[in-house]
């Protein structure tokens, strides 16, 4: 089609400006901004080839489009082999709109080392985009491991004070499930033949291996977004990383496990996926009401919305596995949905964390008269967060629900039941901090400045323009998802 | 008499006889004040030997097929030579500082890295044991060249005791062979196992030698010397022990398997597997106490010794290339560390803890970093040379029909991801009590980055890596 090879332009761009990071030297202050600014230009010119990008992309082309392929190991013919399509898209862009607005929170919330942080942020970026444009098997499996690098890095130097911990949870977690991935990537080349996802899809496993597969990639991918019960790692790391860190964690990579599930799970491995489909909507439906209840219990903000992301993933994965239209659109809708959602939430906490140094409820009290403006915005995300008509959750959660209940009435019921409690639990959050009035607490709180109005503000659009349009998105995925339920 | 057509069959091995036994002499008349001239001419001498196996016909045999060469072993001398060329520029700086320049090191080192090179070329029991107590007694005297130090001391005596032992080990099953076979020559034994499948005292000998030469390789169950003597030793001598000796000892072990004995897969593969699955896990879980970098690095041998075994199994050349492949990743990250151990100095003293290294990357980014990705790479983290290593052992199990081994083998890469973590966290995530602003030794520095650096771009030379190794290897 053109010969400017765009998609690796925008995996290799900000490994690049990682690297010039690196070199950048000077006295401490100096670094630091410098630094800031270079990786926020990178973010930015990335957004603008991710654009460009969209702009090229053919809708009605349901095959691969832009794609790029070189053999690096003869072995099974191992490939850097990286495509497109609109699943793909969807989370480039998702993750290209999100670097930008991190790095520029950074100026907030990270006070030392900056240009470390940058380097692993950029890195990380690199690597996300490889995970969501990569067609070959393995290499897929490369971007999804080193994703856990910076990530260690991240939590272990920028976190809380349980850091250690954390990071070290977060890493061997993730890499336990990961290897049995490994080992059903090694048992599909070695019968296939092939570690080209394109050509795995039309290649026919048995039913006895399929089912085998499918665990060790369940295993993997089941940590990543999390469901119950693998989601233990999630609090921790979540309540320790730094706000950046804990966006990029549930807006993006969150998201790489739900996007593995439809990317590999579903295609490859047919007959195995419906075989255990009512098993993981019975997973997921435990995911969504169990940790439901838990965020009700929790004290700390920041591990309340960490386990209502569970939840919320719970709604994803229940949906890609009703195996509908409807099903798979909605889980789709609500990762973006969620992306958007949880990073605001996180945000915004970050935003009282930096005033007061504090995550408990009980420290912040009637914050719609000390910071109104926060309070509004907020309000609106939280609402979204709950599924109010109109904003993008609302629709994620509804076509979710549909899904399921085609698939089986009864556990499209249960799936409901999970929005009211999400509704008890985030209302209950609003309630305390926002509305109630204790005179005992006297921290004394300054609404936002501008640039941070800006950020929250953005977040409110996009959750609201999804919402109250939600065919931007799911015209998008249309075809997408006609062509992956064709073998259900 | 040596027939002087075939000379160049051991030319390489008589040239290095010979510049050992010529330093010997110039190092005792000087009185040890030249003792870097020694290191020039020993590196000299060890790049002489290289070029001149490039004289050395491919298919060529002395000594009535006792000492075979093949493209194969002629590659494996390179490595090795060229390995030690690194081993000795690396420990320069080492062996000054700490007082071991003494003219025997050089000489020693040379004298071992001869018995590796027949070591390799062996097709005769008898060579085998030669070969192997010449390489070994070098490396006893030089484990012990730190008289003054008990540990040092402790460390070479277990050593040597150990070590004569396992040698024992080897002349008894050797033996136990000659007894029946009537020979010792690699081709009639295998003419004799082809014939007699189920031999017990045959099977006896093969044991007793696999189990010797599991010593020298620090596999479990005979890996109990490795923490101390690795520890005991001057790190300049580890980073010998822990690469070349392996790397000729892996040679040797498929020689043996391979040819004289393939068809006694009944009896060695079951013993192999139990070797395998025994060095990852000791290695890996006795990894993670330890607070002393050596003794930690010890153990992360034994466990990589396990990998290396999983294509031992197999029994196909595919898997046994794996394994050279990996072997081959390994000894470069592992040169690299050791040579990261010997770069920490502070004050006159050597650091060996991990809590030394708290706080590092602050002022030494370009250090930190290659050590992080030599330690990933260990680790078998995508996208180093450690993981690709690692995934072609489990595909060759796996192919082979061995799917527990690669099982086994990523459980407990997980577990000793940990301890390798553990390191990227003292130097990143911890705060240093001391200043850490010393100077790094510029050897040791380049040859710490080179090899994360050959790490790091590892899949973009892997194919051309593997062809080489199915070209040398069929």
């Amino acid at each position: 089609m053109n010969s400017f090879p765009i998609l690796s332009a925008i995996i290799i761009l900000p490994l690049f400006g990682a690297l010039i990071s690196m070199l950048v030297k000077g006295n401490d202050k100096d670094v630091s901004r410098n630094v800031r600014d270079l990786a926020l230009w990178i973010s930015i010119v990335e957004l603008g080839l991710v654009f460009l990008l969209c702009y090229q992309f053919d809708l009605n082309n349901n095959n691969f489009q832009n794609i790029e392929k070189k053999v690096l190991l003869s072995k099974f013919g191992i490939s850097y082999f990286i495509g497109i399509d609109a699943l793909s898209l969807v989370f480039i862009l998702l993750t290209s709109i999100l670097f930008p607005i991190c790095i520029f929170y950074t100026k907030f919330s990270i006070k030392f080392r900056t240009k470390e942080f940058m380097v692993c942020f950029l890195f990380l970026e690199a690597l996300v985009m490889g995970v969501f444009s990569c067609l070959d098997i393995v290499l897929f499996y490369i971007f999804f491991e080193s994703l856990l690098i910076p990530m260690f890095l991240i939590i272990g130097i920028w976190g809380g004070k349980r850091r250690i911990f954390a990071s070290y949870k977060f890493f061997l977690y993730t890499l336990a499930g990961s290897v049995f991935f490994l080992i059903s990537i090694i048992v599909m080349a070695s019968v296939a033949n092939t570690t080209s996802i394109v050509e795995l899809d039309n290649y026919y496993f048995d039913i006895f291996l399929q089912k085998w597969l499918w665990i060790g990639m369940f295993l993997s991918f089941a940590i990543k977004v999390p469901m119950w019960p693998f989601h233990t790692w999630l609090p921790d790391a979540h309540v320790e990383a730094p706000t950046v860190g804990s966006i990029i964690l549930a807006g993006i990579l969150l998201k790489v496990g739900g996007y593995a599930f439809l990317r590999l799970s579903l295609p490859i491995l047919p007959d195995a996926t419906s075989y255990f489909a009512n098993l993981m909507i019975v997973i997921s439906i435990i995911s969504i009401i169990y940790t439901s209840f838990v965020a009700v219990a929790q004290n700390d903000m920041k591990k309340m919305i960490a386990y209502s992301s569970v939840a919320h993933m719970g709604y994803v994965t229940a949906g890609i596995f009703s195996l509908t239209e409807e099903g798979i659109k909605g889980a789709i809708f609500q990762m973006v949905s969620h992306g958007i959602v949880s990073s605001a939430l996180f945000l915004s906490i970050g935003f009282l964390y930096e005033q007061t140094k504090s995550r408990e409820i009980k420290h912040y009290s009637f914050l719609v008269k000390s910071m109104p403006t926060f309070s509004f915005l907020f309000i609106v995300i939280v609402l979204s967060s709950v599924g109010l008509p109109g904003t993008s959750g609302f629709i994620g959660e509804l076509l979710s629900v549909l899904g399921v209940y085609k698939h089986k009435a009864i556990f499209g019921f249960l799936v409901a039941t999970g929005l009211i409690l999400g509704a008890i639990y985030m209302l209950r959050l609003v309630r305390e901090i926002i509305f109630t009035i204790d005179k005992n607490k006297v921290l004394v709180l300054k609404d936002l400045i501008l640039s941070e109005k800006i950020m929250l503000l953005f977040f409110v659009i996009m959750t609201l323009l999804l919402g109250i349009f939600p065919n931007l998105l799911i015209n998008f995925i249309d075809a997408y998802t006609l062509k992956l339920i064709t073998n259900y | 008499m040596i027939d002087l057509l075939n000379f160049n069959t051991i030319l390489p091995e008589f040239i290095l006889f010979i510049s050992g036994v010529f330093l010997l002499v110039y190092g005792a008349f000087s009185n040890n004040k030249h003792f870097s001239n020694i290191n020039i001419l020993t590196i000299f001498s060890l790049l002489i030997c290289v070029i001149s196996i490039s004289f050395v016909p491919d298919n060529s045999s002395i000594a009535n097929n006792a000492f075979v060469n093949s493209l194969f072993s002629n590659y494996i001398k390179i490595f090795i030579l060229l390995l030690t060329i690194l081993a000795v520029y690396v420990s320069l700086n080492y062996l000054n500082k700490n007082q071991l320049n003494v003219f025997e090191y050089p000489v020693l080192l040379l004298f071992s890295v001869l018995g590796m090179l027949v070591m390799v070329s062996s097709n005769d029991l008898i060579f085998l044991y030669i070969s192997i107590e010449l390489q070994s007694l070098a490396l006893y005297v030089l484990v012990a060249l730190r008289r003054g130090s008990i540990k040092g001391s402790e460390a070479s005596l277990k050593y040597f005791i150990l070590g004569s032992i396992a040698s024992a080990v080897i002349l008894y099953g050797s033996s136990m062979i000659y007894s029946v076979v009537g020979s010792t020559n690699y081709e009639i034994i295998k003419q004799f196992s082809d014939q007699s499948s189920n031999n017990l005292i045959l099977s006896l000998g093969l044991v007793l030698i696999i189990s010797g030469i599991a010593f020298k390789l620090s596999a479990a169950p005979f890996h109990m010397w490795t923490p101390d003597v690795y520890e005991g030793s001057p790190s300049s001598v580890t980073t010998i022990l822990v690469t070349l000796p392996k790397m000729a000892a892996l040679v040797v072990l498929v020689n043996l398997l391979i040819n004289p004995f393939i068809n006694q897969v009944e009896t060695w593969v079951p013993i192999i597997i139990i070797i395998s699955i025994l060095s990852m896990a000791i290695g890996s879980i006795s990894a993670i106490k330890q607070e002393n970098l050596k003794r930690l690095f010890a153990f992360s041998t034994i466990a990589n010794i396990g990998y290396v075994m999983i294509g031992l199994v197999c029994v196909n050349d595919e898997a046994i290339r794996a394994s050279f492949l990996y072997m081959f990743i390994y000894t470069l990250a592992t040169l690299g560390v050791f040579s990261f151990i010997m770069i920490l100095r502070r004050e006159d003293r050597q650091l060996v803890s991990i809590s030394d290294i708290a706080g590092i990357s602050k002022s030494k980014p370009l250090l930190t970093i290659s050590i992080t990705i030599l330690m990933l790479s260990l680790a078998g983290i995508p996208p180093f040379g450690g993981f690709f290593g690692k995934l072609f052992i489990f595909t060759a199990a796996i192919e082979s029909g061995y799917l527990f081994l690669a099982i086994a083998g990523v459980i407990f890469s997980v577990i000793s991801a940990f301890y390798y973590l553990k390191i990227i966290k003292a130097m990143y995530l911890d705060e240093s009590s001391e200043d850490l602003n010393y100077n790094l030794d510029k050897k040791q520095f380049l040859i710490i980055v080179l090899m994360a650096f050959l790490m790091l771009i590892f899949v973009l030379y892997a194919d051309s890596l593997i062809f080489f190794i199915n070209y040398i290897y069929n």
